[in-house]
């Protein structure tokens, strides 16, 4: 009952060796498009397949991890393809040994290897994908995002977006217009990523989403499923954007930084 | 007719005149087919040695949708000369239209123009090129009745980098939008990535142009040398550029085109909106950066929107979230990774970047959040919260309103600033005279109410609620009228039946109690008044006990008091000692079984401290304690 002093920092720091990474990640079709064209990345792991239910898995912090969502456009196959591909490749540029890139210049890699794809095979002309995420480093989350998928961090009562929309000015979120992709046009275009990034401590919470999920469903909402568990919070998004009529291909992935032990 | 065609289409075509070439790259000359079969003429560009078009672009154009684009029917090269073959356009240009039907156009007129000329600027970026010298003398007329114009010299930007030297002396800067002349906001903001732009914008500001000099009959430049257009376009505000449209809805498309940021500046989407319906209310004038001089600020710092405006410095910022708390609170959840690269990037402060980056580590209250972030962009500013100027007098003022009138916001308020602990953080800022000792005050008053709670919770009493050290805080001032009215309610509360609880009489008369005290008396009333009746029936039913059973029933009630000892000052020794009559142990086994059950009866009911709290009459603070606003702190 006694509401406790409110005003303390009760993000602890942690040791290192204590930290784990839980995610909980889905990637759903909707209700309308006949395909998924995002892409879900946890570590190595990637689905661009309707799920049944969100997978839930938990990672050392030794290693550098990589979790991400993509929302691939330019048609079915080259849609898929590129968010795809981009998810990969992202994958091989942090995750492999050997000298691993900023976050910032992997992302300007994969849009350049994006261009270089589409150019070879022309049934991919113009393929071009979204990306946002994060990368869990021994002491760092750094977020990162191109295009309109968000990284939002989770706190008790409310989401804090930390990516920043590329949307025009005039339209706003939710219009479906984007300023930048990686790919996505006729010719070679730079692009200029969104990076930032947050001390790594224990009970920093992240939502990775695309726009099928923040264009259906109202922040309020999504905020009320707060209290929730990952896994019920993830149901719970998914449900509410299959519930708004989930026009778009949504995908959602939570990500938990914990202490403990890495489970599998 | 003199003109070198190269041999591959000097072969095909003989040349019947040549064209005034612009800029210099190339010569253009009307070629005409030597096949007799064929008597459809044609321009022949040929670049000059060493200039080539991409290659990979003029296959496109080649292949493109011919639509709005002038057609390209064939390249090539020969003796290091470039070649392109194109579509005759033998109407003119726009700019003769508009010199013979003008200078004003009919809206009908320009509204054909303006469709027209959004699906071109389509069809051409859509190819991955700009136009980027978009203006009527490189518009021609393919057909007049319907008018049919098309796109022409659109290869400046994309087609051949190698002729920026070429064209930049060509390229008229009448049309061109503010980044074209560098070392302006919008042009810094792009370069170092603080606006996504769409590539595509600089055109959308030249089809503005355009458009105001057909509706207006004048070009707002006309008559300005090249330098001065390009100090009006740095230094002045661009808004009055569109003063000479006398109809709202064209006036407003041409304020949406004519935006010095690219990123706030309409494109193609926006244009065709517009034209479905001019008043739809998806479309926005986004608010513009002010030039760099104007806005006083360093040049080349890209600008912050919030709430229509754009800001170049943190103060300006600050003190403008600070007018507008709800925007603010939406501003620091949602822009959050936004307004950090703002800082460290594009003001070039990373000090104060990491400073607001670590409110989110230090601070768990939202409230507190925005108050921190505000003030730490704009310390000298005022300290302000939920929209209140706020002082210590305020507060006081606060406590005052929530208790003598139930003001259920001012106390709402006064809650936020206590769980957020705005007073300490105000005491932090240059104008936070007073907050300090506030802040001090209150610690120690704090203090004081913690250790009252524990005793009387010893004592059985019901835990005190946190919540009450709000109106603490609103206390803590010296003379604060708060503790006269709250002297007035403790008397209110101070009932026959909770005045017979010893505890709650242990707090002190409400004329000498302590502030820590007085907050806890109305509060604590219904929890009291229990007590104080149970404690009248317990005199009857120690007599019971102890007349019927003797020592061991006897020793049962105080246990049974002592378990209860707020109530115990009422069930006098005397009776307690009857246990001398106890040797005579009638039926003891049945009247113990009897004496139980009394005793149980005679307990007072203990719903616990939850229940009794929930039950207190409406106090003036009853807000307080119940109003447990979610969204109003917040926790890793």
């Amino acid at each position: 009952m006694a509401r406790a002093d409110t005003f303390k920092r009760d993000v602890a720091p942690v040791r290192r060796a204590g930290l784990v990474l839980e995610v909980t990640a889905v990637t759903h079709r909707g209700r309308v498009r006949e395909h998924n064209e995002d892409t879900i990345g946890v570590g190595r792991w990637t689905c661009g397949d309707t799920m049944a239910a969100p997978r839930r898995s938990v990672h050392d912090f030794a290693d550098a991890r990589l979790v991400l969502v993509a929302d691939g456009m330019g048609g079915h196959a080259a849609g898929r393809q590129a968010s795809r591909r981009a998810a990969l490749t992202m994958q091989r540029l942090t995750l492999d040994d050997g000298e691993r890139p900023e976050v910032g210049d992997a992302l300007r890699t994969v849009n350049r290897e994006l261009f270089a794809t589409a150019a070879a095979e022309p049934a991919l002309r113009g393929m071009g994908t979204t990306i946002a995420g994060i990368l869990a480093l021994a002491d760092r989350i750094v977020w990162f995002n191109v295009g309109d998928s968000r990284v939002y961090s989770v706190r008790q009562e409310f989401l804090r977006q930390l990516s920043v929309d590329d949307v025009p000015a005039w339209a706003g979120p939710g219009s479906g217009r984007i300023t930048q992709a990686l790919g996505g046009a006729d010719a070679f275009q730079e692009i200029r990523p969104h990076v930032g990034s947050q001390s790594a401590r224990a009970g920093r919470r992240y939502l990775l989403c695309t726009d099928g999920l923040t264009d259906a469903v109202p922040i309020e909402t999504m905020e009320r499923a707060l209290s929730h568990n990952d896994r019920a919070f993830a149901r719970e998004l998914l449900d509410s954007a299959l519930a708004a009529g989930a026009r778009d291909n949504v995908s959602i992935v939570l990500a938990s930084v914990r202490t403990g032990a890495v489970a599998g | 007719m003199a003109g070198w065609l190269p041999a591959s289409l000097e072969a095909d075509y003989r040349v019947i005149e040549a064209l005034p070439a612009r800029g210099g790259e190339a010569d253009l000359y009307v070629v005409e087919p030597r096949d007799p079969a064929d008597a459809v003429r044609r321009v022949a560009k040929v670049y000059r040695q060493g200039i080539d078009p991409k290659e990979g672009v003029l296959e496109r154009v080649r292949d493109a949708d011919p639509g709005h684009l002038v057609h390209v029917e064939a390249y090539g090269q020969d003796a290091g000369r470039s070649w392109v073959l194109m579509e005759y356009v033998e109407r003119g240009s726009l700019r003769m239209f508009i010199d013979r039907q003008g200078p004003q156009l009919s809206d009908a007129v320009v509204l054909q123009v303006l469709r027209q000329l959004n699906e071109a600027l389509t069809g051409l970026h859509r190819l991955g090129m700009e136009h980027r010298d978009l203006k009527p003398d490189n518009v021609l007329v393919r057909s007049r009745a319907p008018l049919e114009l098309v796109l022409s010299d659109f290869g400046i930007a994309s087609v051949m980098e190698a002729t920026v030297h070429f064209t930049a002396t060509a390229r008229t800067i009448r049309y061109a939008p503010p980044e074209a002349i560098g070392g302006v906001v919008a042009d810094e903001a792009d370069r170092r990535g603080m606006v996504a732009i769409e590539h595509t914008t600089w055109d959308y500001w030249s089809l503005g142009m355009m458009l105001v000099e057909m509706l207006a009959g004048a070009h707002p430049f006309a008559g300005l040398s090249e330098a001065l257009v390009a100090h009006q376009l740095a230094t002045r505000n661009v808004d009055d550029l569109t003063e000479g449209i006398s109809d709202p809805d064209w006036r407003r498309l041409c304020r949406g085109l004519l935006r010095r940021t690219p990123a706030a500046r309409w494109d193609a989407e926006a244009v065709a909106r517009w034209i479905a319906d001019p008043r739809d209310p998806r479309l926005v004038i986004a608010e513009d950066a002010l030039p760099a001089e104007d806005a006083g600020a360093p040049r080349h710092t890209p600008p912050m929107y919030f709430n229509g405006a754009a800001y170049t410095t943190a103060d300006e910022l600050g003190a403008a979230l600070s007018r507008e708390w709800r925007l603010a609170e939406e501003f620091w959840r949602r822009r959050y990774g936004e307004i950090l690269t703002w800082l460290a990037d594009g003001l070039g402060l990373p000090d104060l970047r990491a400073a607001v980056a670590r409110i989110d580590d230090g601070i768990v209250s939202l409230d507190a959040q925005v108050f921190s972030f505000i003030h730490h962009l704009a310390p000298h500013a005022p300290p302000r919260f939920r929209d209140e100027d706020i002082s210590p007098e305020t507060i006081a003022s606060l406590g005052e309103r929530a208790v003598r009138d139930s003001d259920a916001d001012a106390a709402d308020t006064l809650l936020a600033l206590y769980r957020g602990r705005i007073p300490m953080l105000a005491g932090a800022l240059p104008n936070g005279e007073g907050f300090p000792e506030i802040s001090d005050r209150w610690d120690s008053i704090v203090e004081e109410y913690r250790e009252l709670g524990q005793r009387l919770r010893a004592q059985g009493a019901p835990e005190p609620h946190d919540d009450q050290l709000a109106l603490l805080l609103a206390a803590s001032l010296p003379d604060s009228p708060l503790v006269a009215a709250l002297r007035d309610h403790a008397w209110d509360a101070c009932t026959e039946d909770a005045w017979r609880c010893r505890w709650y009489r242990d707090l002190g008369s409400p004329d000498t109690a302590s502030v820590a005290a007085l907050v806890m008396l109305p509060y604590l009333r219904t929890a009291a008044e229990r007590h104080g009746r149970a404690a009248k029936a317990r005199p009857l039913r120690g007599c019971v006990g102890g007349l019927v059973t003797g020592g061991v029933f006897g020793r049962l009630v105080a246990w049974a008091d002592a378990a209860d000892p707020g109530t115990g000052i009422f069930n006098p020794p005397g009776f307690q000692d009857a246990s001398v009559w106890g040797g005579v142990a009638l039926l003891l086994l049945l009247v113990i079984v009897f004496g139980v059950a009394v005793s149980w009866y005679g307990r007072p009911s203990y719903g616990g401290a939850a229940d009794e709290v929930s039950s207190l009459p409406a106090s003036p603070w009853r807000g307080l304690l119940q109003r447990d606003e979610p969204g109003r702190e917040e926790g890793e």
